[in-house]
């Protein structure tokens, strides 16, 4: 054990204001605290916290299809049946009475759903309005009264703040993966990512802070992320950001995520090494504007290494409208780097 | 045993019986929330000195603006030449290379518009503990639009690890994932401890398993004289034949010294036990190269070694290492592809520097640090030698491949891929 223990406990005795950037983890004192008001936080929230039924009528993909495998590439292997899913439930919170908040990727597919608590009972339950930015879809459920609503956390979900992941097995027990904030503002500022282990089970659950409360809905944002189930990197929808939409999702209102970027270049089909060889460049795009040519091999795009055409549109899909961001290419052997203000799609501006 | 992930998992379990020991009390939840301000305080600090780069992550490490990151990561580009960096909140900034290190995978940069910038101090790698919490900061996946990095914490799991290149390797259980790599590994003082560069992975899988690994400050402070000039050189001790021991001995036992070689003038003998190098205590040959391997050629370290019952310290001056391993992963122009970086031991056969992620190597489970000993039964001479075996195998040919790992030798079994284009 460090040597830190004596100095914790009298932080612990002068109080909270005295504890500066030395009070470390993991020593004697803390160990047995936090833990205790982990347990303590888990089981306040416990009895909001509950199971998805859905039939899922076979939903899913379980590989990639041949388009999607030759779009990645050598590079972009995966497992055969990686992205199977098990037809066990997922986890949802109740966020108001008669209302659960899940995950989108949780109700994938349009069978009947059930949801249960603490005690197994199962309620029948509506897919009623839906945040697609979010990633978040709101069940009405007919449990007279039975499911209690969470309370909902106060504090701002800076990075570092402990979370709990809450979810709920398909024997019906809690089940709970620790973590902390871990960033702000991804995919298009509608998440944030947390650090809890999360599986196809616990997805759709709640995210509560050490005093029980919830901070946000675990969602996914991608069926085919390459980066699997718990990688420690997940996805959270911000409570604060569904909360004033929550009547009229309540009353079924879907609401439209913020249109997605457009970088205006086409695939090299023939090339198959690292890296995306452009093909050609769409007039007026943001490509075209900054000088990106035909033959031009995109190696990195907003600091992610690029080795497929489909992490490239994953990557692009992610930005919203107006995003500045740095694209590498490799022209007759030297690497340049552009910055490009991201625009619209052609095809969207005409709708307009 | 890490004590905070089994209380975590036992978590499920207990919650339905709601045992005595689990009541909190509020002081409990106050030292907790004290801990969580801490922790808060801590990374908003060290944050501001966090950059993404090349499709990567890097850290600023002093007031001018100089920066870490991985060789991987922005070593492609030639010494001189600049890179543009992203800092938290979308600001790009130009960085010049200074220095790059390829087989330790650190490259140095410096902003080139003059500071002074938010940093991260260096740290101590050498006085941190299993167990330690740790935090890291990158930007995984991608996934970080605006500069800022993502954070996870976690333990150090192990130190020491041999890695290949990565010789003298911390390990973490913090969540490090592709797009985590040159970013920081960050104690809870805020000081620098390492950059993390590889996970471990399994079968083209490649996200986090729970084995992260880092290069550790104290090796990158041996080596940031050469890197603020340009190019560096890894130090090796030539002529020196140990014997192979699995983890977890008393030394290193030197079983041949090669007569007019370096390890002949630094005056090892043939039955010497090496018990120490640079400071620190060397329980096998692993260790040994592995100390070796976290310092330049030219240094000159403090060895001893126990012979004729007694202790005999040497000062071994390091010659310089080969640049000949450096790129192997698909050297053979015909036949199959394994995809791996090799390098030629002393000892003979070929040295798994690195495994190609989602490559036949990597799915076959071939492992960085194994050494290949034989070829479908054929004896493995050097990295020359089992190229021109590859060269003549087939394209998805199962092929045996016998391998020293830990000390034991292991069969593993590899089909052979296409190589991919370039």
């Amino acid at each position: 054990m460090r040597p830190l223990t004596s100095v914790l406990l009298s932080l612990a005795l002068a109080g909270p204001a005295l504890a500066g950037p030395d009070l470390l983890e993991d020593t004697q004192a803390t160990l047995g605290a936090v833990d205790r008001a982990v347990v303590q936080a888990a089981s306040q929230a416990a009895s909001s916290v509950v199971s998805i039924h859905v039939k899922r009528n076979n939903y899913g993909p379980k590989d990639l299809s041949p388009g999607e495998k030759a779009m990645r590439g050598i590079r972009g292997y995966v497992p055969p049946g990686y992205f199977a899913r098990p037809d066990g439930p997922g986890s949802g919170v109740v966020i108001a009475p008669g209302l659960v908040a899940t995950s989108m990727w949780t109700l994938a597919g349009d069978g009947a759903v059930e949801v249960s608590g603490p005690d197994g009972k199962r309620y029948p339950a509506e897919r009623v309005g839906r945040h697609e930015g979010l990633r978040v879809i709101l069940l009405k459920v007919e449990d007279q009264g039975a499911l209690k609503p969470l309370k909902k956390a106060t504090s701002p979900a800076l990075p570092g703040r402990t979370l709990m992941l809450l979810g709920r097995s398909e024997q019906g027990n809690l089940t709970v993966t620790r973590g902390i904030v871990s960033g702000l503002k991804r995919e298009r500022a509608m998440a944030f990512t947390h650090s809890c282990r999360t599986s196809y089970g616990n997805v759709g659950g709640a995210l509560v802070d050490l005093e029980g409360n919830l901070v946000g809905i675990a969602v996914r944002h991608s069926e085919k992320a390459s980066q699997g189930q718990s990688s420690g990197v997940g996805f959270g929808a911000l409570v604060v950001d569904l909360l004033p939409n929550l009547d009229a999702l309540a009353r079924g209102k879907v609401f439209k995520a913020p249109p997605r970027a457009f970088l205006g270049i086409g695939l090299d089909q023939r090339y198959t090494g690292d890296g995306v060889r452009v093909g050609r460049i769409i007039e007026g795009t943001a490509a075209a504007k900054v000088g990106i040519k035909e033959g031009d091999v995109i190696t990195v795009f907003n600091s992610v290494k690029i080795e497929h055409f489909a992490q490239l549109v994953e990557e692009i899909l992610k930005l919203g409208v107006g995003a500045e961001i740095i694209v590498t290419v490799r022209r007759d052997g030297d690497e340049m780097d552009f910055t490009v203000k991201l625009g619209t799609r052609p095809e969207d501006e005409k709708k307009k | 045993m890490n004590l905070r992930t089994l209380s975590t998992s036992l978590l499920a379990l207990t919650l339905v019986a709601a045992p005595a020991w689990a009541q909190s009390s509020d002081a409990d939840v106050t030292l907790a929330k004290a801990q969580e301000a801490a922790r808060m305080k801590v990374i908003a600090k060290v944050s501001q000195a966090f950059v993404a780069i090349g499709g990567g992550s890097g850290v600023i490490i002093s007031a001018d603006g100089l920066i870490l990151t991985n060789h991987h990561v922005a070593g492609s580009r030639p010494v001189g030449s600049t890179w543009i960096v992203t800092r938290p909140g979308g600001v790009f900034v130009r960085a010049k290379i200074l220095g790059t290190d390829p087989r330790g995978d650190i490259t140095l940069l410096k902003l080139v518009k003059s500071g002074p910038y938010p940093y991260v101090k260096l740290g101590d790698s050498d006085a941190i503990q299993v167990g330690q919490a740790v935090i890291a900061l990158g930007n995984p996946f991608g996934f970080s639009k605006d500069g800022t990095p993502n954070v996870t914490v976690g333990l150090i799991s192990a130190t020491h690890r041999y890695q290949g290149g990565y010789s003298d390797a911390i390990q973490t259980d913090a969540a490090i994932n592709p797009g985590n790599s040159g970013g920081p590994l960050i104690d809870f003082q805020g000081r620098l401890l390492g950059i993390n560069g590889r996970i471990a992975v399994r079968f083209g899988t490649r996200s986090n398993t729970g084995i992260g690994y880092a290069i550790p400050t104290n090796q990158i402070k041996a080596f940031m004289p050469q890197l603020m000039k340009g190019k560096v050189g890894h130090g090796v001790v030539r002529g020196l034949s140990m014997e192979d021991t699995p983890a977890g001995g008393t030394g290193a036992l030197v079983r041949r010294v090669r007569s007019g070689s370096g390890a002949a003038a630094a005056g090892f003998r043939n039955g010497d036990k090496i018990v120490r190098a640079g400071g620190r205590a060397v329980h096998n040959s692993r260790r040994f190269e592995g100390i070796v391997g976290t310092y330049p050629a030219g240094d000159s370290i403090n060895v001893v070694v126990k012979r004729d019952g007694g202790e005999v310290a040497l000062q071994v001056t390091l010659e310089a290492r080969d640049r000949s391993s450096r790129s192997s992963a698909g050297r053979n122009r015909t036949g199959g592809y394994l995809g791996v970086r090799l390098s030629s031991p002393e000892r003979g056969g070929a040295e798994v520097e690195e495994v190609v992620a989602g490559s036949p190597a990597a799915r076959s489970g071939l492992q960085t640090g194994d050494v290949i000993r034989q070829f479908d039964g054929t004896n493995v001479k050097n990295v020359p030698h089992l190229i021109k075996l590859l060269t003549k195998s087939k394209v998805n040919q199962t092929i045996k491949l016998s391998v020293l790992r830990n000390g034991t030798l292991e069969t593993v079994r590899v089909r052979l891929g296409k190589k991919p284009a370039r």
